[in-house]
């Protein structure tokens, strides 16, 4: 760890040696004539972010009353608005871990509902099958819809609009997304936590790559690759600008994630309105460095907070969830080494 | 569900300009339009009903993913079968389109260690730029081998080109998936929709044992997954193989009140036209 004196106070966790490689892509586009991000369209990062931790030992928890406490506890007001949930369903396999659970989904929208939303839409664009019906249906999440009159939208088939992006980490001026999430007043990230075998992990943030319609770029989503994994989640988040996130740790995924890694209980529901501070959490939960990952580095730049100690802790201690996650030889490099 | 009753929600959702959106109220989009009109012909309806197919807007003979946007070659592939099967002219002209799809291919990459499989070969991408898939592949050779075969300017290299990449990209245990069949030395499963597809691509060529496995993998899995398209997809590839489809066709039925109720109208078109025979020839070689 680096020496207080190594460290630079620019509202991250960065030593001065971090931060200076972090700066120097952003110089040297700007030499070629091109800022990665304007400060001016973002303000300042806040003071303190919270981070609110929830226990949910299993998926008999009711999700309504952890997620309508943590609502209450961090703040959120979402009476009259819009409310736009985003679960994580890239893929169904039975018995696997790979998507936010639909108890844990449709326990965010009746809790939204309670706390007073307007609206509460649930959507979702997977990157490899473009079969909607068979993973809402596989899922089990269509019954739950159902029954609750809940209204879902395919991501990838939606109504589009070009946005321009407010971040110019992929070299690109515009994105089309979907006109659905672009219309509502809130969005909220509800990913599955899993180790990701390219960006390390995945949670609130890589979960926006669902977002990019596959009618427009195709399935997989060769844009957001060609244009680098982490440059693509830095520029989706800076543009969306999702609202709030609540991170399905209860069963999580280790290993080789997204798609085929192992289950692993953690027992935990991750919120806040800060997707960095929560995202920083999650990786210091299975024992990963949030510094190490590229898109987390960038964001904290101008997105959020990702120093510990801009980070105020709400429900659960972080030690009561702390672990070690599996992870791929090439990610043995993230991990945390005080653990 | 009685397939009139699917017919009408198809025909309620059919927009202004002639076109079918994903969703009902949606702007038209392409493939829907493309499975809308080919489940509605022959039903009572407009007299115009493939008319916004036909004049469709395209690019350098290729048909747009919507107005105001870039050409998409699996839908353009798609298009041309339906045009076929529906006796339709696109305004440019059949043969246009065709011969502008040869044109066009998918990127080719160095082999990488993340994959086993060869990319140096070329079948189809979705969008100009990018990387070839099994989709766009598949629907474009089948587009290729059904509406080139008295063209003088038929490119038999592409569609050998195209084979070699779609057995190229096969499971090991039969079928595909989206485009890559192992990743960071894991085998990846298959999925039923593309497996279907590149079978009906692939019915010419039968005995590649690559094919015979994807033809075991879509009658062992055919109604595991449970979706229109799925099921649909299924159906139709089985018949192009003269397969017995009835038990398919009974789990689309049972699944079309979900489909319904879900409301892609791209889904709900295609099962309209698998529940139907009026057209099988349409993905037939």
């Amino acid at each position: 760890m680096p020496s207080d004196s190594e460290r630079i106070s620019i509202g991250t966790d960065l030593s001065r040696r971090q931060f200076l490689s972090a700066i120097s892509v952003a110089l040297a586009a700007a030499a070629c004539g091109r800022q990665q991000f304007d400060p001016g369209l973002f303000g300042p990062l806040p003071d303190l972010s919270s981070v609110g931790l929830y226990a949910a030992p299993d998926y008999r928890a009711d999700f309504k009353d952890v997620i309508g406490r943590g609502l209450t506890e961090l703040g959120v007001d979402v009476r009259g608005r819009r409310v736009f949930l985003k679960p994580n369903m890239v893929e169904y396999e039975s018995g696997t871990a790979i998507n936010t659970n639909p108890l844990v989904v449709v326990g965010a929208a009746l809790a939204f509902q309670a706390a007073g939303a307007a609206s509460v839409v649930i959507g979702e664009g997977p990157g490899h099958r473009r079969d909607m019906e068979y993973l809402v249906t596989g899922t089990g999440l269509y019954e739950h819809l159902r029954e609750n009159r809940l209204h879902f939208i395919d991501l990838n088939q939606d109504d589009v609009a070009y946005v321009p992006l407010r971040s110019q980490f992929m070299g690109l001026d515009r994105l089309a997304l979907p006109v659905e999430m672009l219309q509502s007043d809130f969005i909220v990230s509800m990913p599955k936590l899993k180790t990701h075998h390219w960006a390390g992990m995945t949670a609130s943030m890589k979960t926006f790559f669902g977002t990019v319609p596959g009618a427009v770029y195709g399935w997989p989503k060769n844009i957001l690759h060609t244009h680098g994994i982490d440059n693509s989640i830095v520029d989706l988040n800076a543009t969306i600008r999702p609202h709030f996130t609540i991170v399905d740790a209860v069963t999580a995924m280790e290993g080789d994630g997204p798609i085929m890694g192992r289950a692993r209980d953690v027992g935990c529901v991750a919120m806040g309105h800060d997707l960095v501070a929560v995202d920083a959490t999650c990786a210091r939960m299975i024992g990963l460095d949030p510094l190490q990952m590229p898109y987390l580095r960038d964001a904290s730049l101008f997105l959020g907070n990702l120093n510990e100690r801009r980070i105020e802790q709400r429900g659960e201690p972080l030690s009561r969830f702390a672990t070690r996650f599996d992870v791929i030889d090439s990610m043995k490099k993230l991990r945390l080494h005080e653990l | 569900m009685e397939i009139r009753e699917l017919a009408q929600q198809l025909l309620r959702g059919r927009n202004a300009d002639g076109g079918w959106g994903y969703y009902q109220g949606k702007a038209s989009r392409l493939e829907p339009t493309c499975w809308s009109v080919l489940a509605l012909d022959g039903h009572a309806g407009p007299d115009d009903l493939g008319a916004a197919l036909r004049t469709w807007p395209s690019k350098d003979g290729l048909l747009l993913e919507r107005h105001g946007a870039e050409p998409n070659y699996a839908f353009h592939g798609l298009a041309l079968l339906v045009l076929g099967a529906c006796g339709l002219e696109h305004i440019e002209g059949n043969v246009t389109l065709s011969r502008a799809l040869q044109r066009v291919k998918g990127v080719a990459f160095a082999d990488s260690w993340i994959s086993r499989q060869d990319n140096s070969l070329q079948g189809w991408s979705w969008i100009a730029g990018t990387f070839s898939w099994v989709e766009p592949t598949a629907w474009c050779l089948l587009a290729t081998k059904k509406w080139t075969g008295n063209d003088v300017h038929r490119d038999r290299a592409r569609i050998l080109e195209a084979e070699r990449l779609l057995l190229d990209r096969a499971m090991l245990t039969g079928g595909w998936n989206y485009g890559n069949s192992n990743m960071l030395g894991q085998e990846l499963v298959a999925y039923v929709p593309t497996t279907a597809v590149t079978l009906m691509a692939m019915q010419d060529r039968r005995s590649e044992p690559s094919v015979e496995r994807g033809l075991a993998y879509l009658v062992k899995h055919a109604t595991t997954e449970r979706s229109a398209s799925a099921l649909a997809l299924a159906a139709l590839a089985l018949h192009a193989y003269d397969l017995p489809v009835d038990t398919v066709r009974a789990a689309l039925m049972e699944q079309l009140p979900v489909s319904a109720a879900m409301g892609s109208q791209a889904a709900i078109a295609t099962a309209l036209f698998a529940l139907q025979t009026g057209h099988a020839h349409a993905f037939r070689l």
